[in-house]
């Protein structure tokens, strides 16, 4: 099972790397604003929405200009999401019915989609009607992924430029990214899920007939609601049988495609990916897999282009790659072992050609202990947040792997766009540390590495710890934040920690046993959502300002190189300390006492 | 119920907008 488990990984690896470099080049293109050959017609369409909007494409912005354009954006976005649930009774496209969202949750979600995290305290199918599936949320999942790379190409250019106050024009860079990368790809991979199996259809809601009718116990309820108790105090049960199910329809593809694409998450179904109508085969699991990782992967290949040295791309992308396969080989060997309270009841849990063995609670059968490990590590490297097992039945140690490569900041691939800009962060603060160690004026890709880049390079890496522990630390010590912990102890407190480690490096999956969909909740995790996203953008396009009105200096024979293993082993070092120093105090509370009480 | 909201995302535009205006 082991052996199955690093072919698969090394399988993902390769295919991955293929396809990263071509998207990765035309990526660059994209962000270049040169003409892309065979896509002329997308160039109209282009210059007709510029014309619409009254844009001047050829006006560069500074990066003020660029973040409160950005900004204003997306809190707009924001507003109409909000919007369009608190109206959706009232609008078309809702065979069900559904009523209008509570305003703490159809805020909490607004912002959830639109700062790419995807966090979702509500049950899809049981919620949203199909006009906010796809407008409203399909729409911001676009937008987020193509705010993200507005943000990469911004910071590449400040490297790139030679004394420049431009940093580009964030309208061009969002409708590019938009119409060139994320539109023909969604199409292509929605195309392809539906083929896997993906239903996209506008139906009301089918009741089917079950092939063996099911039979069960339920308590039953007296006139008031309450429970009935017979003269022992125990439940009164009454037995049930149920002959029919009600399947969920709706325009998922659709949905699905760029939900993975963009690093989004979000799920038309409250069981995400682990829904046999969202990722139906091993094909479509591979391939959703495949699709997260793609564009994050692919910019590490735009930056290399665009800077003009693929090395530097290649150091990036060998940073991340060399993490992520570390992280993912934790989980893997976590969840294959036996639970040990299931072992000590003589429950066969070894691997055999009937079944996956191992840790097999909340996770799919079709799937098995190697798909879904590698699903969960590579969910959560980048910040995608989509889930084919619950990462709340993983062992303590399985469930810390997502949780440690969430804090680490989103950089391992990370988010569309959000991964490259916060590991070229990490790259500023690890080429200043080596330059106080041999005493020279940091650089970094012929740029000076300066007082004001290095104090917003601060900034963007200690806004998401500040707001993770100060949240959970708040949620623990308020009566509304203890109400929604299910398990008492340590994974209680994993279950607030993972949530806003979620919720403020804009992933989106849970501990899901934590019941969020409460004011309280919802306003919480909105903060951190909000901050951990624009609280961090905000500084990385001030630094792109900055390098930007530099000079691009030539190499000497004392610049420090930053394209090989030395500096890739020093990028991992600065990343890995950094995210220790800031989390080991709470995980020690968390999973690693769990681990502990399991195996004692 | 809906003005605390909106306002709340209002709040946090300014503040955003205000954090890259005091950079």
């Amino acid at each position: 099972m082991a052996t199955q488990s690093f072919l698969l990984l090394a399988a993902f690896l390769g295919v991955l790397l293929a396809l990263a470099y071509p998207v990765g080049v035309y990526l660059a293109k994209v962000g270049e604003s040169t003409q892309i050959r065979g896509l002329g017609w997308l160039a109209k369409a282009e210059n007709l929405l510029y014309r619409l909007a009254g844009i001047s494409p050829e006006s560069g912005m500074g990066w003020k200009s660029y973040a409160i354009a950005l900004l204003v954006f997306n809190g707009i976005g924001t507003l109409f999401v909000y919007a369009l649930q608190r109206l959706q009774a009232w609008l078309p496209g809702n065979p069900q019915g559904l009523p209008n969202i509570s305003p703490d949750s159809a805020f909490n979600t607004a912002v959830s989609f639109v700062s790419n995290t995807n966090w979702q305290g509500y049950s899809g199918e049981s919620t949203m009607s199909y006009l906010s599936q796809m407008l409203a949320l399909t729409g911001q999942n676009f937008f987020s992924a193509a705010t993200g790379i507005a943000v990469a190409y911004a910071l590449i250019r400040g490297f790139s430029s030679r004394s420049s106050k431009s940093i580009g024009n964030f309208w061009v860079d969002i409708t590019r990214s938009t119409l060139y990368v994320l539109l023909p790809l969604s199409v292509i991979f929605a195309v392809f899920l539906m083929g896997q199996g993906v239903i996209q259809n506008f139906s009301a809601y089918k009741d089917v007939n079950l092939i063996d009718p099911i039979t069960y116990s339920q308590p039953k309820n007296g006139p008031d609601g309450q429970p009935l108790k017979d003269a022992n105090g125990n439940p009164v049960l009454g037995t049930l049988t149920a002959k029919t199910q009600t399947l969920a329809m709706g325009p998922v593809a659709s949905q699905e495609a760029i939900k993975l694409l963009g690093t989004n998450g979000g799920g038309f179904f409250n069981a995400n990916s682990a829904h046999p109508f969202e990722n139906p085969t091993p094909l479509s699991n591979f391939f959703q897999m495949l699709s997260i990782f793609l564009i994050p992967a692919g910019l590490c290949f735009t930056f290399g282009r665009m800077v003009g040295d693929m090395r530097q791309g290649w150091a990036v992308l060998g940073a991340m790659t060399a993490i992520f396969v570390v992280a993912t080989a934790v989980v893997l060997i976590a969840e294959q072992q036996a639970h040990p309270v299931l072992q000590a009841l003589g429950i066969d849990q070894a691997a055999s050609a009937l079944q996956s063995g191992g840790n097999m609670e909340g996770k799919e059968t079709r799937f098995g202990i190697s798909a879904s490990a590698l699903f969960a590590a590579v969910t959560t490297a980048a910040s995608c947040g989509a889930v084919n097992a619950m990462h709340d039945s993983f062992m303590p140690l399985g469930g810390m792997v997502p949780l440690v490569l969430m804090q680490f900041g989103e950089v391992v691939f990370g988010g569309v766009g959000s991964g490259l800009y916060g590991m070229l962060i990490f790259a500023v603060l690890a080429v200043f540390i080596a330059g106080l160690m041999i005493g020279r004026t940091p650089e970094y890709l012929g740029k000076k590495i300066q007082s004001f880049d290095i104090k917003m390079a601060s900034i963007a890496i200690l806004v998401t710890p500040t707001l993770v522990l100060a949240g959970t630390a708040i949620t623990l010590m308020v009566e509304p934040g203890r109400a929604g912990i299910l398990n008492p102890g340590a994974h209680g407190f994993s279950e607030v920690l993972y949530a806003f480690s979620s919720a403020a490096n804009n992933n989106g999956s849970a501990f899901a046993g934590l019941s969020a969909n409460t004011p309280f909740y919802n306003m919480m995790l909105a903060i951190a959502m909000w901050f951990g996203r624009f609280a961090v953008i905000v500084p990385v396009l001030a630094i792109a300002g900055s390098l930007a009105t530099k000079k691009r200096l030539e190499a000497t024979a004392g610049t420090m190189p930053t394209h090989g293993p030395l500096f890739i082993a020093l990028l991992v070092g600065v990343v890995v300390l950094v995210g220790v120093l800031n989390y080991v105090p709470a995980l020690a509370l968390g999973p690693i006492v769990e681990h502990l009480q399991l195996t004692k | 119920m809906d003005i605390v909201y909106i306002g709340a995302i209002v709040a946090f535009i300014v503040l955003s907008c205000a954090f890259a205006a005091g950079c």
